[in-house]
């Protein structure tokens, strides 16, 4: 046994009590820095635990909201599918527009379906764009304008002219350009 | 310094001292030994506490982790149902945006058609109302000298603005052109409603 060991034991037989007490301090340190790191490590845990903890309640707790919202969209959707054209169909096309017509008693003058732009890459839809041109009373063919805007296809109008036939009376004419949402 | 030699007289004590000094013991090291243990017992509570303090986070670490697995874990099946309620409502909102980006109208034509025929002037005559490029103009006469027209005209501009049904979807409302008709007299004149851009 070496001098100096021999001195240490000698010096902790001397000083019991502190011995215990470096050796307690020894002890708790070393817990101490082991803990603290595993503590590190388990605060990003527990972050990240809690976020998506936090984000189940909160998903749990909208349910009723989101399944009436999904309800809602699906609905929507049926019925703009419902209401969706085909570009080639021509006579259908044509064929709501003369339905309008017959109904707000305004008398269609042009019609034409133009050429549609190309399709976009996975787009899920497409436009068909059309132009057309009515004449009668103002509230003849303020009714076909009414009709076209909130009737079951969904129609935009891009642009419109709407003119006094004549310089006196009542006859006006309307000429539009509108887009068709179509199947793509 | 004379007062010092004089003072120091009465600094000698004031009877024998009879200790052999050399001969007792030092107190020394009893005074190390205290205070030796005193800093050790310190040290050692400090770090003892520390250690306590840093096991009681460790725990309450441990505790909390577990409760938002148990969340985690006790709403897994609820949350892949929703999964797919959210999956239906995301691809849902796509459609509908790009739907949108088709259809919407930056101008309800109808109601804008009515708006303007309803608040128009009775002496006004509208003889065109035209909307492109993002813009809405109406053209019309009037059938009155030159300085009544115009402060007509600037009133019925005023009004157009301030209408709670336009003024939303205009951002500029303006008389563009005011010229006499050589032929009937009559004052031909233009106003320009321009759009706010669309948002979803």
């Amino acid at each position: 046994m070496s001098y100096r060991l021999r001195q240490l034991l000698a010096l902790m037989k001397e000083y019991p009590f502190v011995t215990t007490c470096l050796i307690i301090i020894l002890i708790a340190g070393n817990l101490s820095v082991f803990l603290n790191l595993e503590n590190t490590e388990l605060e990003h845990v527990q972050n990240r635990v809690r976020q998506e903890g936090a984000v189940v309640q909160k998903t749990i707790n909208a349910s009723p909201a989101l399944r009436s919202d999904s309800q809602l969209i699906e609905s929507a959707l049926k019925e703009i599918d419902a209401s969706l054209v085909t570009e080639d169909n021509l006579a259908e096309n044509y064929g709501y527009f003369y339905i309008i017509e017959d109904q707000s008693q305004a008398q269609m003058g042009e019609l034409h379906q133009n050429t549609a732009p190309p399709n976009e890459p996975e787009a899920k839809y497409r436009t068909v764009p059309l132009s057309l041109t009515v004449k009668g009373t103002y509230s003849q063919v303020f009714n076909f304008l009414h009709r076209v805007e909130t009737g079951s296809r969904l129609i935009k109008i891009a642009s419109f002219t709407m003119h006094r036939s004549q310089p006196t009376g009542d006859a006006v004419t309307l000429a539009m350009e509108l887009n068709m949402l179509a199947y793509p | 310094m004379a007062n010092l030699s004089r003072d120091s007289h009465y600094v000698q004590p004031w009877h024998f001292d009879c200790r052999l000094s050399k001969e007792l013991p030092d107190d020394n090291p009893i005074r190390g030994r205290f205070l030796a243990s005193l800093l050790a017992c310190t040290f050692a509570a400090i770090a003892l506490f520390y250690a306590g303090m840093t096991i009681y986070s460790y725990s309450i670490l441990k505790k909390e982790i577990a409760y938002w697995e148990q969340v985690k874990r006790t709403n897994s099946t609820q949350m892949a149902e929703l999964q797919k309620v959210i999956t239906v409502i995301q691809s849902g909102a796509r459609r509908l945006n790009e739907i949108h980006k088709h259809v919407a109208s930056p101008l309800p034509v109808s109601d804008f058609i009515q708006e303007v025929g309803r608040t128009r002037p009775a002496n006004l005559r509208i003889d065109m109302v035209e909307f492109h490029d993002n813009a809405a103009f109406i053209r019309a006469s009037l059938q009155e000298s030159p300085q009544r027209a115009s402060a007509q005209l600037s009133q019925y501009v005023a009004e157009l603005r301030t209408n709670p049904r336009l003024r939303p979807l205009f951002s500029n409302i303006a008389q563009t052109s005011m010229e006499r008709n050589t032929k009937d007299g009559t004052i031909n004149v233009e106003i320009t409603l321009k759009l706010k851009p669309v948002t979803p």
